[in-house]
């Protein structure tokens, strides 16, 4: 037979041979486990530590890579081969098309927007 | 080439001399740098910012490439260095603790030095400003855009109506 005392277990002789002391004993069980975690819990602190600036380095490595990569090559290849201009005249071209087809159904008296607009204005000068 | 971590540049004086001597001695663009201006006055505050604009852009050093230079205070500033309100408030990216790098983060090292180094010979004020002037017609198709995408909304209710979908019994 066994008994725990903390996470050990004892055999029963050993157990009464400790009569009266089990509470010391268990706290020095505790007290002695306590121990092996924070030992641990520092071991592996030390090594995050260890690979931290290797870590934040390689970040860097690539931080800089895109910086290098955005400034020699995108801005460039932005500035030499822009679609802004072209695409902007499209739009504006698909923009005054649509406002030649919505116009005519807008300005009707008896459309949405003239009965919404009517009812603004005869609710607040009424 | 030094880790990269943020280094205070203290001022001697704010003459364009004393600042010219500092800038020419410190590692602005290598290292993330800043200074604290949070205890001169309105009109020095000025002054300062004014001259190190000027000796930044005589030494070709640029505040935000490769490592960016950050000016503390409390004031708002019209300036091209980006600036801060306390020391709190800079990115924590760049605080880590100082330590002796290894073999590995030597070779690393090395590596970001030569990085640094060809971003630095960039023409970064050219490239920066040409950003700025493409930003302007992004801007205009954006607004473009939005206004067409408007228009399709309006013009989809009224033409295209979704048929109600019928209730279910």
């Amino acid at each position: 037979m066994t008994k725990k005392i903390g996470d050990k277990r004892v055999s029963t002789e050993v157990f009464e041979g400790l009569k009266g002391f089990e509470d010391v004993f268990e706290d020095y069980v505790k007290s002695e486990e306590y121990k092996d975690v924070e030992r641990k819990e520092r071991e592996n602190t030390k090594v995050g530590e260890q690979y931290e600036l290797q870590h934040f380095l390689e970040q860097e490595n690539e931080r800089l890579s895109a910086i290098e990569v955005f400034l020699t090559k995108k801005i460039s290849l932005m500035m030499n081969f822009s679609q802004t201009e072209k695409l902007t005249l499209v739009q504006m071209a698909r923009k005054r098309v649509l406002k030649e087809k919505l116009e005519p159904e807008l300005t009707k008296l008896d459309s949405h927007l003239q009965k919404n607009l009517a009812q603004l204005f005869n609710s607040h000068f009424a | 080439m030094k880790i990269p971590i943020f280094e205070e540049i203290l001022l001697k004086g704010i003459n364009i001399y004393d600042l010219q001597a500092i800038v020419a001695d410190s590692r602005i663009g290598k290292v993330p740098c800043y200074i604290n201006l949070s205890n001169y006055a309105a009109d020095d505050l000025e002054t300062a910012i004014i001259n190190l604009e000027q000796v930044i852009l005589n030494n070709s050093i640029h505040p935000r490439f490769p490592y960016p230079l950050y000016l503390i205070t409390a004031k708002l500033v019209r300036t091209i260095i980006p600036s801060v309100r306390s020391v709190k408030d800079l990115p924590e990216h760049y605080f880590k603790k100082v330590k002796r790098p290894n073999n590995k983060e030597l070779q690393l090292l090395n590596k970001l030095s030569l990085k640094v180094d060809k971003i630095k010979n960039l023409e970064l004020y050219k490239i920066s400003q040409d950003l700025k002037d493409s930003s302007d017609s992004q801007r205009k198709l954006f607004l473009e855009t939005k206004e067409l995408y408007f228009l399709e909304t309006i013009n989809q209710m009224l033409f295209e109506k979704i048929k109600p979908k019928s209730k279910e019994r």
